[in-house]
């Protein structure tokens, strides 16, 4: 398999990883999941639309604190809707179709500058697939690639701090992993392989105990009734803490066949320990395997950091990836090019929150505007009583029907300053 | 043609240009290495920082428009604006606060792993580690390399379900309960207030008098 096969199928296995989980997981974690959908952009404008349009007006018509008259009250209310309306309307034409456009100039080359080229790598998308830009990155040990028409070429600085970033990803997984297992994974498995040698009974005896409950349930859900009600049992007698731990190591396993497994494997862990005569061969067993496992994490980390000091030293993409191969299945060239590629996700974030901030300025006075013409108008036309427009008609016919005085100018009679009059 | 040339002028200088000039601009310069370092509090204090500013500019203009508009009637239109200003206000001071708490993300992983904590502990994440050994797709890998491979995506997926969770509840708590039922439910009493801020400096309403002649010439003259 050449390095860009493994890149293209370790890319695959992420999103299987990512898809076996999801099938796996509580439905309450794959509920989450599935509302990650009503969390972007359009999702946003809409719920905050509806909470202007249809629930901010009950609370400004409906609010015992306020002194101020019913009608003003619904008056004002009714603006919200409308306010709703403008703000999906000026959204749906302005503001969504500005950040498609600025995804779209991104992926054909827009962003392009003959002056200053490093705007080219930061913001416009490659236009091939990941595979061919694995493979031209290991074959030509430079990252390029075509933006629409435009050929991006990353300058050798942007290709160090790549692999900088990377090898420091790299490395902070690692280190923590050894400091994680030589520290507290030892302390844990020694004491646990102490409870192991010092209670044997008891712990084969409670491990028989599961194992024949677990050999009698027939579903997940039934398994974990057991295991809730036994935990409870186990507090409620004061049990070891160890043994609690144990108890809940094993029901903490998703499904049926992984706690079958995992009281397997206590059963054989605990009966070695079981066997042991001091204290001081508990620790020396779990020295060993701790050790042995810790290995290869440490060839890992010598790797790393070899590579991290050959990009201090200036050293090219590729001498870097020469010392990447002296790990088996290493995929560092897929790193670096995933890294670039959160980089540009990140530039065009970044983008469009501050372009997309003076777009939604400028476009702030028009949607205002429009609500200032049209909510008037709307309330002329459907609220007439609201808008004092049947109040208007009111007094019209009441100007119409009262005495006339002797001298009367057609101005002066004018009933609309009338009615504003009576208003008053 | 001349139209086509039209359009291709309008948005090189439009659209293309500007958007260019930003892209080469210091600022942007700044805000790239922040984003690409998830400096969450900048990026925050942009998320916050913008929302003010749109705000802030929306009360303003709403309230300067709202008290020049003749179309609203004239005893309900300063109720209007004062509404609109103490909502502007009110909405600023939500911002602010749900920034400091719901919206914090230190609160969001607080209230996260006190309802999913558990689902994420080391134990549960060995069994789905041992759950989805057998699938056919990660059978070629060796030991190390398929617990290497499940512990970043193990840990993808749950910051992703993290940062939904936060997005979810920042969503409900502020752009629902916050913004749109407190703020006009305090602001609805409030706008009274402003009301009177609003009306200083103007002349005392005459009380209609019900024997007064306010149609007649002679009573508009004397008034």
């Amino acid at each position: 398999m050449t390095v860009a096969e493994e890149c293209v199928a370790r890319s695959k296995r992420a999103a299987e990883f990512e898809k076996g989980l999801k099938s796996v997981m509580p439905k309450s974690i794959q509920t989450i999941s599935k509302m990650s959908k009503f969390t972007g952009e359009i999702p946003n404008i809409i719920i905050n639309a509806f909470g202007t349009g249809l629930i901010a007006p009950i609370f400004i018509k409906y609010n015992f604190l306020s002194k101020t008259d019913d009608d003003t009250r619904t008056y004002s209310a009714l603006r919200q809707p409308i306010s709703a309306v403008l703000s999906v309307v000026t959204s749906a034409a302005v503001v969504i179709p500005f950040n498609k456009l600025v995804d779209h100039m991104s992926k054909k080359g827009f962003f392009y500058n003959l002056e200053n080229k490093a705007a080219s790598f930061k913001y416009n998308k490659p236009t091939q697939k990941l595979e061919e830009l694995v493979d031209s990155a290991t074959k030509n040990h430079n990252i390029e690639y075509k933006s629409g028409e435009k050929k991006i070429v990353l300058p050798k600085e942007e290709i160090s701090r790549l692999m900088e970033q990377a090898v420091d990803d790299g490395l902070k997984d690692v280190e923590g992993n050894l400091k994680r297992r030589e520290t507290e994974k030892i302390g844990k498995q020694i004491s646990r392989g102490e409870f192991y040698r010092n209670n044997k009974t008891q712990v084969q005896t409670t491990l028989a105990e599961l194992k024949s409950k677990v050999a009698s349930c027939s579903d997940d859900k039934e398994v974990s009734n057991y295991f809730d009600a036994k935990l409870k049992e186990l507090k409620a007698n004061k049990a070891d803490k160890e043994l609690l731990d144990i108890v809940e190591d094993i029901s903490s396993r998703p499904d049926l066949e992984t706690i079958k497994a995992k009281i397997e494997d206590i059963e054989a862990t605990s009966k070695k320990f079981g066997k042991f005569k001091s204290l001081k061969r508990v620790a020396k067993e779990v020295t060993t395997v701790i050790e042995a496992e810790n290995k290869l994490l440490r060839i890992e980390k010598a790797n790393l950091d070899a590579m991290k000091a050959a990009i201090k030293k200036g050293e090219s993409f590729k001498d870097v990836i020469k010392i990447a191969n002296n790990l088996k299945g290493n995929t560092f060239v897929y790193d670096v090019i995933q890294k670039h590629m959160g980089n540009i996700e990140a530039n065009l974030k970044g983008f469009k929150q501050v372009t997309g901030l003076a777009v939604s300025l400028a476009i702030l006075p028009v949607a205002c505007s429009m609500l200032n013409y049209i909510y008037p108008k709307f309330m002329d036309k459907f609220f007439p009583k609201l808008s004092d427009k049947k109040h208007a008609k009111t007094a019209d016919t009441f100007v119409k029907s009262a005495p006339q005085p002797a001298v009367q100018t057609t101005a002066q009679a004018t009933p609309v300053k009338t009615e504003q009059e009576v208003g008053k | 043609m001349g139209i086509s040339k039209v359009m291709n002028s309008a948005v090189t200088f439009g659209v293309r240009k500007p958007l260019n000039w930003v892209s080469n601009s210091k600022l942007m310069k700044n805000v790239c290495e922040n984003y690409q370092d998830k400096n969450l509090k900048y990026i925050a204090a942009w998320a916050v920082g913008s929302m003010i500013l749109k705000d802030g500019l929306g009360c303003y203009l709403y309230v300067k428009q709202s008290l020049a508009n003749k179309n609203i009637p004239e005893e309900k239109r300063k109720f209007v604006a004062a509404l609109d200003l103490a909502n502007g206000g009110l909405m600023i001071l939500a911002q602010l606060i749900m920034f400091k708490t719901i919206s914090n993300k230190k609160v969001q992983e607080g209230i996260f792993d006190k309802f999913y904590g558990k689902l994420f502990e080391r134990p549960v994440k060995k069994g789905y580690q041992a759950l989805l050994r057998n699938r056919p797709e990660f059978k070629n890998l060796s030991k190390v390399e398929y617990a290497k491979e499940f512990n970043q995506a193990f840990n993808k997926f749950h910051s992703g379900i993290k940062g939904t969770f936060g997005l979810l509840t920042t969503l409900v708590a502020s752009t629902i309960i916050a913004k749109r039922i407190i703020v006009p439910f305090i602001a609805t009493p409030l706008a009274e207030r402003a009301k009177g801020l609003l009306s200083k400096g103007d002349k005392k309403e005459q009380p209609i008098s019900k024997d007064k002649d306010t149609f007649t010439p002679e009573a508009k003259t004397t008034k």
